[in-house]
């Protein structure tokens, strides 16, 4: 399944209480205010929730840009 | 609301879950910490709720040769809760891992989960009672309606402490919010109820006596599950009402003769049975019973007269009524409960509320078309208690609840109250009724500023309006300013959409008003009010009676 850039980026904005576009689709950990360790956790759990998928623990430390997430979540769903 | 989580977890996601209110979440290691320091968040004067949420499986380690880090958690709790006596505190039972290694010997380890679940719940519930902030919030009970496991997470909690899943969190927000609920006092008064196929299996008109279901045996138990429910709604102040298309005579039948009725006629304040719609007859209720539709909840298993309800009368609640009549007691518990009615303590006054409104209803009976006379037969006895900090809880509920006789409106958290009845330059008066027919507790509060002379609030439970009282409390909360040397005293009215009841009443009592941008606003001269009264309650209740008269 194809994940769209755009429903990661928007639970990403919300998890982070980011403005729109603050992040994109291009956007790595170190770009993004608030995006530290717990914040990084709490998008994925977000994540999660919102594609219905399970991230294995190991795994999520590796998430570390948006393209990253998109390619893993297409890769779960 | 600023709400403070206090947790030995990662609460942090939980502020998603809370998006009206400013959430303050301690570190892992603040749990103990956050409870015992003063400049702590948690004892912060601003904060309107705390949440203690202690994760039972670091408290409880398998293997742990003591659990005394838990007694110590509780006694930081109480000790919290006696410091913080206006600060709501939630406090969660512990969710433990449902299998521990030590599988059966469990139950037989002193150390082992068994016992330490035990020693916390009991220990909660002995701080819930002694001190009227601490409330609880069953966490086990949640695990057990949604499966322990949907409520936590693995992979979170290695690798951030997270301990809850997402409907975990969201779980635990729904949790609060009917907490919340029930210590805003926001719990529906009036509980309606169809009788055939709701209070029991079949049609009584049809079916007669014998053959309606209702028992102990077979299906017919879920009906008599479903009345001991609604009974325990009863007790804890709801007034139950009976609205049902069928003949008075059967329906009579029923109550007075049918055995295994869990309701008995005490318990309901009034049954109607005819023909007739049931919107106009729940309207007709509300004004029998002086309130507004929004305090209704209507339950019958027939969608057409439910549909009929929520059409004609928007203000009823009209939850659906299950599908399969098994669901019945546990949807009433897990659906209907936490909807309409909930509740964080139950008081002296809720569990009598049906008695005083039977009271009410025999009063009406002998009510005659000579008001004085009738008055003099109630035989009224009125005791004022100022600053009695035994009644914060009820002075509290009384701002919240009075929409009518009330002269501002002015809405108190226990806190408010709390601080009012402490400060020397307040007095809040409290006045407790009681006539021939029942005691109806306390029903009334006047709060008057004493150090600038002005009542700043008077309010009066419409269930004794017009017998005087409101005069008597008036003179008392006088009588409290001109003790302190004031020979006037200041009032306000600001009239809302409910409370026309009161306007007119300082007028008649002598204040002269003029009107301000919110409202009226005016003083009456004080003259004898140091005089009347100053020898105590017995005296001024003594001294109402004959006024009364």
């Amino acid at each position: 399944m194809s994940v769209d850039v755009a429903d990661v980026l928007a639970v990403i904005t919300t998890e982070l209480d980011l403005d729109e576009g603050e992040v994109t689709a291009d956007s790595t950990i170190d770009d993004v205010e608030n995006w530290d360790s717990l914040g990084h956790l709490r998008v994925c759990m977000a994540l999660e929730q919102r594609f219905g998928v399970k991230i294995p623990m190991e795994d999520i430390a590796d998430l570390r840009s948006v393209p990253a997430i998109v390619a893993k979540l297409s890769a779960s769903a | 609301m600023r709400i403070v989580v206090v947790s030995n977890t990662t609460m942090d996601p939980l502020a998603r879950n809370l998006e009206g209110d400013e959430v303050v979440v301690s570190g892992v290691g603040d749990l103990i910490p956050w409870l015992i320091d003063p400049s702590s968040p948690a004892a912060d004067p601003a904060t309107g709720l705390v949440l203690v949420c202690p994760d039972g499986d670091s408290l409880v380690p398998p293997l742990a040769d003591d659990s005394s880090l838990l007694d110590e958690l509780l006694s930081h709790v109480d000790g919290f809760a006696a410091r913080h006596p206006g600060t709501p505190v939630a406090v969660t039972t512990l969710l433990l891992d449902s299998r521990g290694p030590l599988a059966h010997a469990d139950a037989t380890t002193p150390a082992g989960r068994f016992a330490a679940r035990a020693r916390w719940e009991a220990g909660l519930a002995e701080i819930a009672a002694d001190r009227p902030n601490v409330n609880v919030i069953d966490l086990r009970g949640l695990a057990e309606r949604h499966g322990a496991a949907a409520l936590v997470n693995d992979s979170y909690w290695y690798l951030g402490r997270i301990r809850f899943s997402t409907l975990g969190f969201t779980a635990l927000a729904e949790e609060l919010a009917v907490l919340r609920q029930g210590l805003a006092n926001q719990a529906r008064k009036v509980l309606v109820l169809d009788l055939d196929n709701t209070l029991w299996g079949g049609v009584v008109g049809e079916d007669g006596l014998g053959g309606i279901r209702l028992g102990e045996d077979g299906p017919a138990k879920c009906y008599r599950d479903f009345q001991r429910h609604v009974k325990a709604l009863r007790e804890a102040g709801t007034l139950l009402t009976v609205v049902s298309k069928n003949d008075p005579e059967i329906v009579d039948e029923v109550f007075d003769t049918h055995p295994m009725m869990v309701l008995k006629r005490d318990d309901i304040v009034a049954i109607s049975a005819d023909w007739t719609d049931k919107a106009t007859r729940i309207a007709t209720l509300a004004d029998t019973l002086d309130l507004g539709l929004d305090a209704f909840v209507f339950i019958d298993d027939n969608p057409v007269e439910r549909e009929l309800v929520r059409t004609a009368l928007p203000a009823v609640a009209v939850p659906d009524f299950p599908d399969r009549v098994e669901r019945l007691p546990r949807w009433f518990a897990e659906e209907v409960v936490p909807a309409f009615f909930p509740r964080a303590r139950v008081l002296d006054e809720d569990r009598n509320k049906t008695k005083q409104y039977q009271a009410r209803q025999a009063r009406r009976q002998v009510e005659t078309a000579d008001l004085a006379s009738f008055l003099a037969t109630l035989d009224i006895r009125l005791t004022f208690r100022a600053d009695d900090d035994t009644l914060v809880p009820r002075v509290s509920q009384l701002t919240q609840k009075t929409n009518q006789f009330n002269l501002t409106t002015e809405r108190l958290s226990t806190t408010d109250v709390q601080a009012l009845m402490a400060s020397p330059d307040h007095a809040v008066v409290a006045c407790d009724y009681a006539d021939r027919f029942g005691d109806e507790g306390t029903i009334g509060v006047a709060f008057v500023d004493v150090a600038n002379g002005e009542l700043s609030n008077l309010m009066l439970s419409c269930r004794v309006l017009g017998r005087g009282v409101e005069d008597a409390l008036l003179g008392e909360a006088a009588r409290r300013a001109a003790d302190r040397g004031h020979d006037r005293l200041r009032a306000r009215f600001l009239p809302t959409a409910r409370n026309g009841v009161a306007a007119g009443f300082l007028e008649r009592n002598g204040f002269a008003m003029e009107p301000t941008g919110e409202g009226l606003a005016g003083e009456k001269a004080l003259a004898g009010e140091r005089q009347l009264g100053g020898a105590g309650a017995a005296e001024d209740a003594k001294e109402h009676r004959d006024r009364v008269r």
